[in-house]
């Protein structure tokens, strides 16, 4: 691939010469050194590495994140063709040096504060360490660009690409209502739902497109580095393929929204909304690439050709021997590497229960019986949670209320509130009280603004089967150590499943009505509890 | 190495692109300069309500009503569209 040398010929030498024999170092010595560095690194930060990874591809913007890596790995290639070896001049140890010791901190304290997040950047850092040292600005600046697509997975600390896409996902919705208001079509918005005539549409992330704005993001990223492209141009393009992003998804919304509304086909469920996803991304990647050509056609100048070698220009100086400083870091990566994954062992645990899980809910619970599946398109309030997997029954007594019961999992970093879902439906809900001290079960009330009234119970449990309390903020402590008891109370979180009742109406709902509710809730909750230890084999 | 290179008529990869962002433009003016105010709104909402009212529809018309609601919560008379309604509904 590539090779270090000292060479004191101030001619550059040309690729497929004979070897250089070099007075001061000997001959040649091949890039498995560099090579058993980067693994050796890479082993010792796979303990918060790989929890990472699993962490990132639960959420579904970054869920390309293996795409990515390898679009990555493939431009980093084709750059590093185009690198003369004979020309690459070892960087600076001090910078080389500061760069993996930089990793290395971030490993230890992303270890010591379990923060999984700074897996990423300790990565990054320690690779751009390891290349300094290698090759120094020269093979700095060729790989640069990879480092950059590699950027568009690391999401923003403390789960701030929430805050991102609920914001994209609103504006989706408004701006769908807004367009909706101008054609004539009668809806009504109430948060991220769109509700026509006898229908309901919640737009969560997948529906809005917003899970395609990292998508296109990096594909954007990676067609300005592939063309060659000047920074200002991919700059220039980066918005231009976010406008088109969320413009195709607001098209996607009014006009689903729309053909509900007229025909009642309904192309937000099933499978027919995940081709649509899709496609939506497809023509996405072609408008980018169209703005492209159109940036070029307007008169932009292309990029430099392709395969032009690299060359230091400066004559051959002092060269540096960076591998003992290098080999000196892996070995204290290794270390770090060992006490990270004894530290880390028992954090993050994965949920046991499969996508699919067979649940079953009883049939009959006192005067409730068990509806058949939702057939008749009839409009009826759904329970409202982001869990990757859900699971909805409905419940109806002889005197005609209707519960819905949803069962949500996993939830695997925090307690969930059930509340944040319903404040972006639409709802209005107030504090939630504890009924249940052994099930740790809630129930709040909220309101529309209509003046429907609804009243949901909650409980969380562990695949283990123990009872999952809200998490209560440490309150003694500086605002470090409370922090850092806040983040190792996530990393030791266990996966958990969620037991939601719902009851509506046009008014507050009668107290004796939501005891009943209580009562379903509870027997329902207890039997999807003994069916999730029984499938996940219960404690660990 | 530079191109620079200009062509009269964009290539054809480029008109998608072209077509897109100028429909959005036309689309976002038409929605800030002519697109339907409170009024208008309330207007149509009622209108449609009362007809769904009359006509037995039930989903539009709680629907409708609860849009009028929405855009004048103090207004009575929307909160009464809705009960209406809700009672055709039963």
């Amino acid at each position: 691939m590539f090779f270090v040398s000292r060479s004191t010929d101030p001619a550059p030498a040309a690729r497929g010469d004979a070897p250089l024999v070099d007075a001061g170092e000997g001959p040649r010595r091949p890039a498995w050194t560099w090579l058993a560095v980067v693994a050796a690194v890479l082993v010792g930060l796979s303990p918060l590495l790989l929890p990472y990874f699993r962490d990132l591809g639960q959420r579904p913007p970054y869920a390309m994140y293996p795409l990515v890596i390898v679009a990555a790995g493939v431009l980093a290639i084709s750059r590093l063709a185009e690198v003369d070896p004979t020309h690459l001049r070892p960087g600076g140890r001090w910078i080389g040096g500061g760069l993996l010791g930089g990793g290395l901190l971030m490993l230890v304290i992303g270890t010591a504060a379990y923060v999984r997040w700074l897996a990423a950047p300790a990565t990054l850092v320690t690779l751009a360490g390891i290349v300094w040292l290698v090759g120094g600005r020269t093979l700095a600046r060729a790989l640069m660009p990879a480092a950059v697509l590699l950027l568009t997975i690391v999401p923003p600390p403390a789960r701030g690409e929430t805050t991102l896409t609920a914001g994209l996902q609103q504006l989706s919705v408004a701006a769908s209502s807004r367009l909706l208001d101008v054609c004539g079509i009668v809806h009504l918005r109430t948060g991220n739902v769109l509700a026509v005539p006898g229908h309901r549409l919640l737009i969560e992330e997948a529906c809005s497109g917003i899970n395609s704005v990292v998508a296109v993001s990096a594909f954007t990223i990676l067609a300005g580095f592939w063309r060659r492209r000047p920074a200002w141009w991919t700059a220039t393009l980066l918005p231009i393929a976010l406008l088109f992003v969320i413009g195709l998804n607001v098209v996607r919304i009014t006009g689903g929204a729309m053909l509900l509304a007229g025909t009642g086909v309904n192309l937000f469920e099933g499978i027919v909304h995940e081709w649509f996803g899709l496609i939506l991304f497809a023509c996405a990647v072609g408008l980018v690439l169209g703005a492209d050509a159109g940036i070029e056609w307007l008169g932009g100048e292309r990029g430099t050709e392709r395969g032009a070698k690299e060359r230091v220009a400066s004559a051959p100086s002092i060269r540096e021997n960076n591998r003992p400083i290098a080999c000196a870091f892996a070995v204290l990566f290794l270390i770090a590497g060992a006490w990270s994954a004894s530290a880390l062992r028992h954090c993050w645990p994965a949920s046991r229960l499969p996508a699919v899980a067979p649940l079953r809910v009883p049939t009959t619970v006192g005067e409730w019986t068990l509806q058949p599946a939702r057939a008749d398109g009839k409009d009826i309030e759904t329970t409202s949670t982001t869990a990757r997997n859900v699971r909805h029954w409905i419940y109806r007594s002889a005197d005609g209320t209707t519960a819905e019961v949803a069962f949500a999992y996993p939830f695997t970093s925090w307690f969930h509130d059930p509340r944040v879902c319903y404040a972006a439906a639409g709802w209005s809900p107030g504090p939630h009280v504890l009924v249940d001290e052994t099930a740790a079960a809630f129930r709040f009330d909220m309101t529309q603004i209509d003046g429907r009234h609804a009243t949901v119970f909650f409980a969380d449990f562990a695949e283990a089967g123990f009872a999952q309390h809200p998490f209560e903020r440490p309150a003694e402590g500086d605002r470090l150590s409370r922090r850092l008891a806040l983040t190792r109370r996530a990393a030791s979180y266990q996966p958990t499943c969620e037991v939601q009742t719902l009851v509506h109406g046009d008014g507050p709902i009668d107290p004796s009505r939501c005891e009943r509710v209580r009562e379903l809730f509870l027997i329902v909750r207890e039997s999807l509890r003994q069916q999730v230890i029984g499938q996940t084999g219960g404690g660990r | 190495m530079t191109q620079p290179r200009r062509h009269t008529t964009p290539p054809l990869i480029v008109m998608p692109a072209i077509i897109a962002l100028a429909i959005g433009a036309i689309v976002l003016l038409i929605v800030l300069l002519a697109g339907p105010d409170r009024a208008t709104l309330v207007e149509r909402y009622a209108r449609e309500a009362d007809r769904a009212i009359t006509a037995g529809e039930v989903a539009t018309a709680q629907l409708c009503a609860q849009r009028l609601i929405q855009l004048e919560p103090d207004e009575p008379l929307h909160r009464q569209r809705l009960a209406t309604a809700n009672a055709i509904g039963r």
